[in-house]
């Protein structure tokens, strides 16, 4: 059966009712793109997989405060982005943490190397270069396909704003990635990642 | 910029994806849902019974500081105090829960925690294992050992710890004899800075941990105890004596169960009676609004003791906290 903003408003209303199980087609229905957005950014597995499972449980506890004046959806990835985002900091503060204390940074095999590339190298240099919300608002867009409305919604700006924040950090994406590759020499022959 | 180049220019960009291997939906919409259930379980169900082995009794009771009251149908027993507050009250056992893959899981990681605690020391624990975050949303463990083969020695930890006063009744029914005394480090509480400060540091060392190991452990400096146990035995059965700081109290009321209200020296008290009972068959508990200390007595299966009997101790040790309140 295909899930309709429609039947998903319905299902939304039966949960606010009390009605536990309903909320099990919500999770169906969210959980591919949800993971999908946090793995891009938190870049890590297991991190998307508890991450998932956190924005889920807490737009269950606050699913009262939802309200139909914008989309579900767009209620959810604000969860979404927040969340991830909040990790991402923990995590710098973490770092940051370690190197205060001279403790010695792990040496990561290939495999969680590998692991932590949700974008090929030079896509995934340049997004290192943007600041955590702008990270978030380019996946957001590019590879989610949320529209500027939908996005506006989420991080709370207007239409407006968020699109030509969007076009900006487009051009400064694709700057960086020609730099990358004309100094990296990035070729064809990439077997390291398979497209 | 035109709709058809940002599409290009978007289209551009996707190619530098990797496609991301996405795990089994069941498994991820099952963990959410088995979340959710457990949070509308623990807020019909606050407390969880109170297991009669020896050493996990005062933990069992320590939960009861933070635990939220549902009120009682009435059937079940209510003591208020003089505000109109219910202090202590009977409730229906909370049946588990939980699958038998958990509490074997849950098990085995408790005692690999304990195996490493010594005389005095709290320790908190995060286990790093999903199944266990699934079904228990308490982020850390704690295990403790504080023991006494002396009681003249638990006498003085509980002064030296302030631990709720709690002292071996005048006299004791015919045949027991001193096993075991406890006093318990009062446990960091979530939301606390030191329960955050020693959550972070575990999540941490969890996060860093290439290896197998599932259980992380940190030593918490305490100074307070928050509980006392005595432990009286004969032959293989057990009296235990818990006293408690608490906000308010409850006892389990089994189906069938014989309960009393009753008055000690001004003391409103619960006595219950559950021949068919897997856990105690007395239980005699009484909340001290002046101390705001919850005291519990109970046997354990096989014991012959009467109500009289029962009775007889709960007088005790309220005469002997009346006094020791003069003083």
């Amino acid at each position: 059966m295909k899930i309709t903003n429609d039947l998903i408003e319905e299902i939304i209303a039966e949960v606010q009712g009390g009605q536990e199980e309903a909320y099990k087609t919500v999770v169906e229905t969210y959980q591919r793109p949800i993971y999908q957005y946090s793995f891009r950014l938190l870049g890590n597995h297991q991190e998307a997989e508890d991450a998932v499972q956190e924005i889920f449980v807490r737009a269950y506890v606050s699913i009262h405060q939802y309200k139909p004046t914008y989309s579900f959806s767009a209620w959810l990835y604000r969860i979404a982005h927040n969340y991830c985002l909040n990790q991402l900091r923990k995590c710098k503060q973490h770092k940051k943490a370690l190197w205060l204390f001279r403790q010695e940074e792990t040496t990561e095999s290939p495999e969680d190397m590998l692991e932590k590339c949700a974008f090929s190298p030079p896509l995934d240099h340049a997004l290192k270069s943007l600041a955590l919300e702008e990270r978030s608002l380019l996946i957001l867009r590019v590879f989610e396909e949320r529209s500027y409305k939908e996005i506006s919604e989420i991080v709370g700006k207007t239409p407006d704003a968020v699109k030509k924040k969007i076009e900006r950090l487009k051009k400064k994406v694709r700057t960086q990635i020609n730099k990358w590759e004309e100094n990296e020499g990035w070729t064809e022959n990439h077997s390291l990642i398979k497209t | 910029m035109d709709r058809k180049s940002q599409l290009n220019q978007d289209l551009n960009l996707k190619q530098y994806a990797i496609p991301i291997e996405t795990p089994k939906p069941e498994d991820l919409t099952n963990r959410v849902m088995i979340r959710i259930s457990n949070l509308s379980s623990k807020e019909k169900q606050r407390k969880t019974p109170m297991k009669r082995s020896a050493i996990l009794l005062a933990a069992a009771l320590v939960a009861l500081v933070a635990s939220l009251t549902t009120y009682a149908t009435s059937e079940y027993f209510e003591i208020r105090n003089a505000k109109g507050e219910v202090v202590l009250k009977t409730t229906k056992p909370h049946e588990p829960l939980l699958p038998s893959y958990f509490t074997e899981l849950h098990t085995k990681y408790s005692n690999q925690a304990n195996a490493s605690v010594e005389q005095g020391q709290l320790l908190a624990n995060y286990v790093n294992d999903n199944v266990i975050k699934d079904y228990d949303q308490t982020r850390l463990q704690f295990t403790y050992k504080n023991d006494f083969s002396r009681y003249e020695d638990f006498i003085k930890e509980i002064k030296a710890k302030e631990a709720p006063l709690l002292l071996e009744p005048e006299e004791l029914p015919e045949g027991y004899q001193y096993y075991n005394g406890q006093v318990v480090p009062a446990f960091p509480i979530s939301g606390d800075a030191i329960y955050e400060e020693l959550y972070t540091q575990l999540l941490s060392q969890a996060q860093a941990e290439k290896g197998q190991e599932k259980v992380f452990t940190a030593l918490v400096p305490w100074t307070k105890s928050g509980t006392a146990v005595l432990v009286y035995k004969k032959d293989d059965t057990y009296l235990y004596f818990i006293a408690s700081k608490a906000m308010r109290s409850e006892v389990s009321q089994p189906e069938g169960a014989l309960v009393k209200q009753k008055n000690i020296k001004g003391q409103e008290v619960l006595y219950v009676r559950d021949d068919g009972s897997e856990y105690a068959v007395n239980t005699v508990a009484w909340f001290d609004e002046k101390t705001r200390i919850a005291y519990h007595i109970s046997d354990s299966i096989g014991s012959r003791l009467t109500e009289e009997e029962m009775m007889s101790m709960a007088t005790s040790i309220i005469k002997q906290i009346h006094s020791y309140q003069k003083e």
